[in-house]
């Protein structure tokens, strides 16, 4: 009897313990959280004590902070970004302006002929249509970074994006002597995609053929095993281009660095393909530059 | 802490060295319960005559009768017809044994970690001396503990199976003799752990504890001699005779004496443990 | 700005007689890959074993995450650190010793072991026991280590000891990563400055347990480099002539009497040769820079 009443009262003190042991814990797990709030960390919380549910809480407020952290890193990254963007873009303006200015007060101060005036004018012409594609650029990429808009996909006819492309630049180069070749098989290529951001994507590799090359442009599409391929091959003017680097933002050659461009073009057409569900890569062979964009979603 | 515990506990039992020193220890109980008589490893302990049967003339008789015996099995045929005691209390009586096999897990758990620098990862890291200690303490406690009561209720079994029931205590009883011997086990594991700390080096360690209960014996044996004391300071205090003591019905005065002289090795060996491992490098 | 994460002051630690750090005066700012350079015996690993408390100070204070040195085991937590040879159990795995000092950490999710263990590049040889592994490997557990429980700052004590060049290049990969992505503060030490030349951007020298010099990489870059020295008293001239004649913006106006030139370090003749065709009046024009190795003994040198 004695014996019974003397193993309930350990049991009762051991429940009593156990008790005890878990609110400590529990406490411990909320200073810890205390703790990694306010220290700029890594730390994740720990558990002292083998309870299955106390764990399982654990790891919910580590899944917790982790996304924290990941936001709080994507952030540092878009600021980083934004701050390159403006202090290259204050640069890249300026150059562009200044130079319009300084033919324009040419024009004023002298007594010139009226030849020389009128390729003035044409040179202020050229530097404000570069200050617009410039800004163009800007506003593009912006909203990029602010990823606001809800993409609209239909089925649209690559082969008439492609070609209503082509056509805006056809002039240009032609006057340069170079031609744009677009090897097609069908007529009609069907997707699924969105119009003006494929039509921006492709304008911009072209411009970038233009820009970087003296060659022609060759533009292939090929179908294969519900792929879609589209093949833009220009040849290589500088053989120090890092074709790792070619999509990233900013990235330009020293020269074309002076010249004005602002290293946008190739990653806005990148992000722009990529929001159509598509692939893009760059490879260099043979002195020529070939960049390829895939698509899957073929019907 | 805990979770030094833990890791410890996750460690030593995924190593071989526990198992080794679990097996030699069944291995020993297998051989005392079989030869019906408590092994002693080192020196062999002659039971006082006061406190045990007593010569009495069946027991005389029962001797002369094991002496002509030619073999183990017939010494337990004799035994089994002629005689009837607690052999159960007897071989825990013998439990000193198990300070050897407490220096393995000492080893183990403690000196391993000291001398091999494993503990710098972990003195490195959010736990602080104190509790690194205590965990430590904990755990060799937790094992020796537990290999105590692996010791004792193996040999209640295996003494009923291949003894039978009259060479067999009360279970209750036996449980009473099995808690009596906790506080000078843990004691015993408390001298380990102290000399581990202060030593920091396995070969030290070794060399020390291997040999030590034997030395103290007779370091006290002699000064016994040579001073004429008492000798019931050894009878009554040496840590071979306690354990034994305590096995064969002790009086509750003794209990409250051997405990008393536990909880003195607990916290000396510790504080000494602890301070000098305060202080000291990790290597 | 940057939070500073280590701070000593005036830290010593003698043993009887024989001062292996003498009034350490240095401090790390976050996101740093601080290099500790010494020869043998500097007192690096002393100084780590202070700041980690495997050691005792004898005179001097330290503060860690801006915590005084009598309070540290709560911001112990938010380091990871490999100190001396890397001590691992022998008869367990990679996979197993982690696990051991997980649990020990508490640390809630498995997966960790794994990452670390990937990142340090040991996946292959996960599961064999740590007695075999060669120098490299251990040195590889070592930082898996360190880096398990995701910390704040980490603490390597020579990590490239004993492994091969590719070795040493994937590791000095994974120092700048964690730096850039987990934004983690490092100290490493090492008596190879070239080495910690490649991924540090701060460097303390350290010689007889005294620091001789805090140097930042591009002060040390300018102590170092190779460039043509201009002395002369038309300095603005001589740029000039450098920008529109030389086409180069590459140099710097050290003060009245000297520029330093960083193109044209093959063709100094040209330079001279152009300048002189300007009828600049040159005090004297010299190819200059030396080897990390050489300010190395320099600067030990004069410490003495």
């Amino acid at each position: 009897m004695i014996f019974i009443i003397c193993l309930l009262i350990v049991i009762i003190l051991m429940l009593f313990l156990y008790i005890f042991i878990l609110k400590k814990e529990i406490k411990r797990i909320a200073s810890r959280v205390g703790n990694v709030r306010s220290e700029d960390s890594n730390a994740l919380i720990n558990k002292e004590l083998e309870e299955k549910n106390l764990v399982i809480l654990i790891k919910e407020i580590n899944n917790t902070i982790s996304d924290i952290n990941k936001k709080e890193i994507n952030m540092n990254i878009k600021t980083e970004e934004l701050k390159k963007m403006i202090t290259n873009t204050a640069h890249d303006l300026r150059t562009p302006l200044t130079s319009a200015i300084g033919y324009i007060e040419l024009i004023q101060d002298n007594d010139i002929a009226e030849e020389k005036k009128e390729k003035y004018i044409q040179i202020i012409l050229e530097r404000l249509q570069k200050l617009s594609y410039l800004i163009t650029n800007l506003f593009e990429f912006s909203k990029m970074i602010s990823n606001d808009n809800k993409i609209e996909m239909k089925e649209e006819n690559l082969i008439e994006i492609i070609e209503g492309c082509i056509a805006n630049f056809y002039d240009d180069f032609i006057k340069e002597n170079r031609q744009i070749n677009f090897k097609h098989k069908n007529s009609k290529v069907e997707i699924i995609t969105n119009k003006s951001l494929l039509a921006r994507a492709f304008d911009n590799m072209i411009i970038n053929a233009y820009k970087h090359s003296k060659s022609n442009l060759d533009i292939e599409i090929f179908e294969e095993n519900g792929e879609v391929m589209i093949k833009f091959i220009n040849k290589l003017e500088d053989n120090n281009l890092d074709i790792n680097l070619i999509f990233e933002k900013f990235y330009t050659t020293d020269i074309s660095r002076t010249n004005g461009n602002t290293g946008l073009g190739l990653a806005i057409a990148k992000e722009f393909i990529k929001l159509t569900n598509g692939n893009i890569s760059a490879i260099k062979e043979d002195g020529l530059l070939k960049m390829i964009v895939t698509f899957t979603n073929i019907n | 802490m805990l979770n030094i515990i833990k890791s410890d506990l996750y460690r030593i039992f995924r190593g071989k060295g526990i198992y080794i020193a679990i097996i030699l220890m069944f291995i020993i109980i297998g051989v005392s319960v079989f030869l019906m008589s408590p092994g002693y490893i080192g020196t062999t302990v002659m039971i006082d005559e006061d406190t045990n049967q007593g010569m009495t003339p069946e027991y005389l008789e029962l001797m002369e009768k094991v002496s002509k015996a030619n073999n183990i099995l017939d010494i337990r045929e004799i035994m089994k017809e002629h005689a009837e005691f607690d052999l159960d209390k007897q071989i825990i009586g013998a439990n000193t044994n198990l300070y050897y096999l407490f220096i393995v897990v000492v080893f183990i758990v403690i000196c391993v970690d000291l001398s091999d620098s494993t503990a710098k990862n972990t003195l490195s890291s959010a736990i602080s001396r104190e509790k690194y200690y205590i965990a430590k303490v904990c755990t060799v406690m937790i094992i020796g503990v537990f290999m105590t009561l692996l010791n004792n209720y193996g040999i209640y079994f295996l003494n009923i199976i291949f003894n039978g029931k009259s060479f067999s205590s009360d279970f209750i009883e036996f449980t009473k003799y099995t808690i009596i011997q906790i506080p000078i086990i843990l004691g015993m594991l408390s001298i380990l752990i102290g000399i581990a700390f202060i030593t920091k080096k396995k070969a030290l360690f070794n060399g020390l504890t291997i040999p030590l209960l034997m030395i103290i014996q007779l370091i006290l044996q002699g000064a016994i001699t040579i001073f004429h004391l008492e000798q019931t300071i050894m009878t009554d205090w040496e840590l071979q005779y306690m354990i034994s003591n305590l096995a064969n019905n002790p009086s509750t005065e003794y209990i409250i004496k051997a405990s008393l002289l536990a909880i003195f090795y607990v916290i000396i060996f510790n504080l000494l443990g602890y301070y000098s491992f305060k202080k000291s490098e990790i290597k | 700005m940057n939070e500073i994460i280590l701070k000593t002051n005036n830290l010593t630690k003698k043993y009887k007689e024989f001062i292996a750090l003498d009034n350490v005066n240095l401090s790390i700012s976050k996101g740093d890959i601080y290099g500790l350079i010494g020869r043998n015996g500097a007192g690096k690993t002393t100084l780590m074993k202070i700041i980690t408390t495997l050691s005792n100070k004898t005179a001097g204070e330290f503060e860690l995450f801006g915590k005084k040195d009598n309070n540290l085991t709560e911001t112990k937590r938010r380091i990871g650190c490999l100190i001396e040879n890397p001590a691992f159990f022998p008869n367990l795995s990679a996979v197993n010793n982690l696990k051991y000092y997980a649990i020990q950490k508490g640390i809630v999710d498995n997966k960790q072991i794994d990452e670390a263990i990937e990142l340090v590049g040991l996946s292959e040889a996960k599961n064999k026991k740590f007695k075999t592994y060669s120098l490299g490997m251990k040195q590889r557990l070592g930082i898996a280590f360190a880096i398990l429980d995701n910390p704040d700052f980490i603490i390597l004590d020579e990590p490239i000891n004993g492994l091969d060049p590719i070795g040493i290049s994937e590791l000095r990969d994974l120092f700048k990563k964690l730096n850039l992505e987990k934004n983690i503060t490092i100290l490493i030490s090492s008596h190879i400055l070239n080495e910690l030349y490649q991924v540090s951007n701060k460097f303390c020298i350290i010689e007889k347990g005294k620091v001789i010099k805090e140097i930042t990489k591009e002060q040390l870059d300018e102590e170092c480099s190779k460039c043509i020295v201009i002395k002369t008293n038309e300095t603005s001239k001589v740029a000039v002539i450098l920008e529109e004649q030389l086409k180069t913006k590459n140099y710097k106006i050290i003060d009245n009497t000297e520029i330093r030139l960083y193109d044209y370090l093959e063709n100094s003749s040209k330079v001279n040769k152009t300048l002189i065709k300007n009828d600049i009046d040159i005090i004297s024009l010299y190819e200059s820079g030396i080897t990390l190795e050489d300010y190395f003994k320099t600067i030990i040198k004069e410490g003495k």
